[in-house]
């Protein structure tokens, strides 16, 4: 199949602007501008009743907790890695007066991951917020690693270090340790002004420093070692913009810059391996280089009774302009010099969005978008002498390929309410992409889908959806340097490749009983790549999920839920590019439940018990079969067992103070042998020595906030 | 085409022709129906034409919502709806009535066989149509987070904002990260349970929330992304992964989640598929050729680095991009 797309593109637009502009109008809803109030006598109007509860008084919190694991899995959950006794603190303080307000919200001040944002607002005036946050992540904080110094952008071995040839040779009880951990600190400035009725602008600035040692594997040759990696990266943004309202639409017009800066332009690791031939003894790696985007847009939209239209235009452009670093530390290899010293990158991004719906009646709704990304890589092609990992200077040059492409996606609705409570909902999208120094240019993928749903009585809700997607595109020619030429077997990257889709989805949600409600989802999914001999030739994901929630009494609520997931991969691939002489199944589970009971207002309306409990089990296979050999072996890959408990206690002690207890367990254990890193397991790799989590953790938090 | 693709679409069909009006019983009838949606709506849209409004305002109407009601109302006053001095808040203005409408006969007496005045009401429950729930929450929030709120996905499903949002409470649910994850969930279910998979972003415990990525009020960009691609959303906190750079992987340029399930994933970095099977899914060059390695070759040590570890990127550790001279293939 391969359609005339921009042909079509252009008839339905045309069709579509013929549709909207020629049907009749319908009614607003119920917009508070438009009450008619002339009939009003407010001079009764005293709102008596009109008192906030307790509720809205002032709160501090102050929680102690006690953690009894510090391992990064678990904290990155908690968002805290002390282990042992610690204190937070919670706020949320608010002040008032005529026209304005005021109010500071604080959580978890005192542990790793902190919010504190304070906001003033002046309605139909200004409003301005500031906030800081921080947002960490963590790893294993015992991995080992010859070197001296980890997390530097040098990393150095102990002058009495032997080189040898294999790991397990390698002085392994004389390691140092260090911690995976990325520390995310982020300030946010917003403030936004009514300069005049129906106008404001706004700017915004955030700042965001994200440091900390992350693992990356360097390799001289085929030896490689993992390496404590450092991050120190900043990235500003600043954004600036105004919007002018009117009654039948709005227009915004926004700038936008990101400023991306690496205090590391290069990372350099010595050796532990003996030299072999040609090798090097260092190796250095380039490191995320700064840059730049900036970006304009125009917001413009519109709307006349039952038709809305809606628009953006952005353009665009990232630089970069980082130096380069030389080809090679190596000193014994002879390189020409590079006649440019840096990229000089530019991309320039054009986008153009329509959206547009009309309501033809009130029953029959259409609906249109169109989507067009373009993105230009005006960055030169140069020629580089063709260098391998410091240590091999081949004769040749290789070039760098500037990838451009151009997105364009259109697609059509219809929403039919064929009786009150049942819509029906087709639609129509082709997805059109163009792009160059890939081995296919041009692809088109065309989607059909059907949606129809409704209620009756005690179904709150049933709706099925049924998709069906094609994809081809223009001739498939293979580049030499991903897949090899020689090969008369087919093979067609993914992303790229012909493609057929279908989908299914459907959900059904009723209630049985007053106090019983049950929701019901089923979801298919499968690709199929006909095209393809080697590589990805088909795809499917299928899940269920069931849930309920039952109310036991007026104030005790119990909710479960089940959900299982199943995904299969299919991939072959070809020793000699003859025949297809492997197949590989992975097969993905993985299944989850969980409850939860809530109890409200017990022991005189004072206290709220909650329990809180999820499991999940997940398990990946693969079948692997060696046609050529006729033979078939299932191995199990990875296995995680993550089971979680929350148990909070709330009670109101006098109306000033509440008291608070929460204890929070959790079990987790991962076995995936892909990803454990013993440092002599694997040939020629000098792993960390990092496993995966396996752990029993518990968190008790005792709180008393404090009403002011 | 596929058999099975066949029968659901045989299936949509009779589902459709079951719950046409010639087909359909109408159900809801069996039970008490003051109005139906077409009645009410005229009834409610000539009200408010009229604008016959109560007597005594939020008080006429509180005598019977109060603290010991099972519609209990008073929850409002916690929040800046129920402010009657900040300026253009609903009890600066018309109070109950800026939003349910002019309801003077509402607390008169019903009598005998008569239905009570109705008013508008909101969430997935009302018979008041969702666009015209939703006219009066955009009167006043039809901001720039929500300009693109017409045509959004949201809109599209005929989701009214009451079925989210809560303003008869102290706080609003949604503006709490572990409680917004949740109410999103409750609809987005696969989603929702992808959270739990070996490697997620952390939205499980509320460290980041749905809206941190996706704008539920509807964008202009694929997904009701916040920003306007895919990439720029993954960039805008991963931004060391944005380039321009030297040598640039196509895939990587063109989507993320050509490679990255975003919700969660049982593979390590949220990847679509184990590796080395994701990169032999586009890559089996000449000098690489791929076998097939079974389980005894991978669990006898030392094993292959082809696919333990890192495996591909055990030597070719910058996928997303390089920026060195000698980077072609994500070396250096």
């Amino acid at each position: 199949m391969n359609i005339s797309t921009k042909h079509l593109l252009g008839n339905n637009k045309l069709l579509l602007s013929i549709c909207c502009l020629s049907m009749p109008v319908l009614a607003d809803g119920f917009r508070l501008q438009d009450a008619n109030v002339k009939n009003i006598q407010k001079e009764k109007w005293q709102c008596e009743y009109c008192k906030p509860s307790n509720a809205t008084k002032n709160l501090v919190t102050l929680n102690v907790t006690h953690k009894n694991n510090d391992n990064g899995h678990f904290s990155t959950a908690s968002g805290d890695q002390h282990r042992g006794l610690g204190a937070n603190l919670d706020a949320n303080i608010a002040t008032q007066n005529a026209g304005s307000s005021t109010q500071l919200n604080v959580k978890n001040v005192g542990a790793d991951n902190t919010h504190l944002q304070v906001k003033t607002a002046n309605a139909h005036s200004y409003q301005a917020t500031l906030e800081y946050k921080t947002l960490n992540s963590f790893g294993h904080n015992k991995a080992l690693t010859p070197y001296l110094n980890p997390g530097s952008s040098t990393l150095s071995l102990p002058d009495d270090w032997q080189p040898v040839a294999k790991t397990s040779d390698m002085p392994l009880a004389s390691f140092n340790t260090f911690a995976n951990k990325v520390e995310r600190e982020s300030w946010h400035l917003n403030a936004e002004k009514v300069l005049f009725e129906h106008w404001l602008a706004y700017v915004n600035f955030q700042s965001e420093t994200k440091q900390g040692i992350r693992t990356a594997s360097g390799n001289i040759l085929a030896n490689v070692v993992l390496l404590p990696s450092p991050i120190d990266q900043k990235h500003n943004q600043f954004e600036l913009g105004s919007l002018y309202q009117f009654e039948r639409g709005s227009l915004m017009v926004n700038y936008n810059l990101s400023d991306f800066t690496n205090d590391h332009d290069a990372f350099i690791w010595q050796s532990p391996y003996s030299l072999i031939f040609g090798g090097a003894l260092a190796g250095q790696k380039s490191t995320a280089p700064d840059n730049k985007q900036q970006q304009i847009s125009l917001v413009g939209t519109y709307r006349h009774n039952n038709f809305n239209l809606q628009s953006q235009f952005m353009y665009g452009q990232l630089t970069q302009q980082q130096s380069f670093l030389p080809y090679s530390t190596n000193a014994e290899l002879t390189l020409p010099t590079m006649n440019v010293n840096d990229l000089d990158g530019e991309i320039k991004t054009l986008s153009a969005r329509v959206r547009a719906s009309y309501r033809i009646n009130k029953d029959w709704r259409l609906k249109f978008n169109y989507h067009y990304d373009d993105r230009d890589n005006n960055t030169r092609v140069y020629a580089f002498q063709h260098v391998l990992s410091d240590s091999v200077a081949f004769d040749n040059t290789v070039e760098n390929r500037p990838y451009s492409y151009t997105k364009e996606k259109m697609d059509v609705q219809s929403q039919w309410r064929f009786n009150p409570r049942s819509k029906l909902n087709v639609g129509w999208s082709m997805d059109q992409k163009d792009r160059d120094y890939q081995d296919r240019e041009q692809t088109e993928n065309q989607k059909y889908w059907v949606k129809v749903s409704t209620y009756y009585d005690f179904i709150n809700n049933f709706s099925l959806q049924v998709s069906r997607e094609l994809r081809d595109g223009s001739e498939y020619q293979r580049l030499d340097l991903t897949s090899p030429v020689i090969s008369t077997l087919r093979m067609q990257k993914y992303y790229l490749a012909d493609r057929e889709r279908e989908q299914i989805k459907a959900q059904l949600s009723f209630t049985p009983k007053d106090n019983i409600d049950i929701g019901i989802q089923g979801y298919f999914s499968r690709d199929k790549y006909d095209q393809t001999q080697i590589g990805l030739v088909k795809n499917k994901r299928r899940g269920i999920d069931v849930s309920t929630t039952i109310a036991l009494k007026e104030n005790i609520s119990l909710s479960a839920y089940v959900h299982n997931q199943w995904q299969d991969n299919v991939s072959q691939g070809s020793y000699w590019f003859e025949h297809v002489d492997w197949r590989t199944l992975q097969g993905d589970k993985t299944d989850t439940v969980g409850l939860n009971l809530t109890a409200n207002k017990l022991a005189d309306d004072r206290l709220t018990l909650a329990l809180d409990f999820n499991y999940s089990y997940a398990q990946g296979n693969a079948v692997i079969n060696k046609l050529t050999q006729e033979l078939t072996e299932e191995n199990n890959e990875l296995t995680v067992n993550a089971a979680h408990i929350k148990l909070n206690a709330a009670y109101v002690y006098s109306p000033k103070i509440d008291l608070n207890v929460e204890m929070i367990f959790q079990q987790f254990d991962e076995q995936d042998w892909r990803n454990e890193y013993l440092p002599d397991d694997i040939i020629n790799v000098l792993g960390t020595g990092v496993t995966g989590f396996d752990y029993d953790a518990t968190r008790l938090t005792a709180g008393v906030t404090y009403r002011f | 085409m596929h058999k099975d693709f066949q029968f659901l679409l045989t299936l949509i069909v009779c589902v459709f022709l079951l719950t046409t009006p010639s087909f359909a019983k109408d159900t809801k009838e069996k039970r008490p129906q003051p109005f139906t949606a077409q009645q009410l709506d005229k009834l409610l849209m000539d009200k408010f034409k009229q604008g016959e409004y109560s007597s005594k305002g939020a008080d006429s109407c509180l005598k019977c919502h109060d603290r010991d009601s099972e519609h209990n109302a008073t929850g409002i006053f916690d929040n800046i709806h129920g402010n009657q001095n900040a300026s253009g808040t609903p009890f600066a203005g018309l109070q109950c009535e800026a939003c349910h409408g002019p309801a003077g006969d509402h607390m008169k007496r019903v009598r005998n066989g008569k239905q009570r005045e109705p008013m508008i009401t909101f969430g997935k429950h009302s018979l008041v149509d969702t666009d015209k729930q939703n006219s009066v929450c955009l009167s006043c929030h039809e901001d720039r987070q929500r300009l693109s709120w017409q045509n959004s996905a949201h809109q599209n499903e005929q989701v009214p904002c009451a079925s989210c949002h809560q303003v008869h409470t102290s706080a609003d649910p949604m503006l709490f990260k572990q409680q917004q994850n949740a109410e999103c969930g409750s609809c987005h279910r696969e989603q929702l349970q992808a959270i739990n998979k070996r490697s997620s972003h952390p939205l499980k415990w509320g460290q980041m929330a749905c809206s941190d990525c996706h704008n539920p009020h509807g964008s202009f960009a694929e997904h009701e992304l916040k920003y306007s691609s895919t990439n720029e959303t993954c960039n805008s906190c991963h931004t060391e992964k944005r380039g321009p750079l030297l040598w640039e992987h196509a895939p990587v340029a063109e989507d993320c989640s050509n490679c990255h399930d975003p919700h969660g994933s049982n593979n390590v970095a949220l990847l679509k598929q184990r590796t080395p099977q994701l990169c032999q899914d586009c890559h089996t060059p000449a000098d690489h050729p791929s076998t097939a390695v079974t389980a005894s070759d991978m669990v006898n040590k030392p094993a292959s680095a082809f696919i333990i570890g890192q495996n591909c990127m055990n030597c070719h550790s910058l996928v997303h991009g390089s920026n060195h001279p000698s980077g072609k293939t994500f070396q250096r």
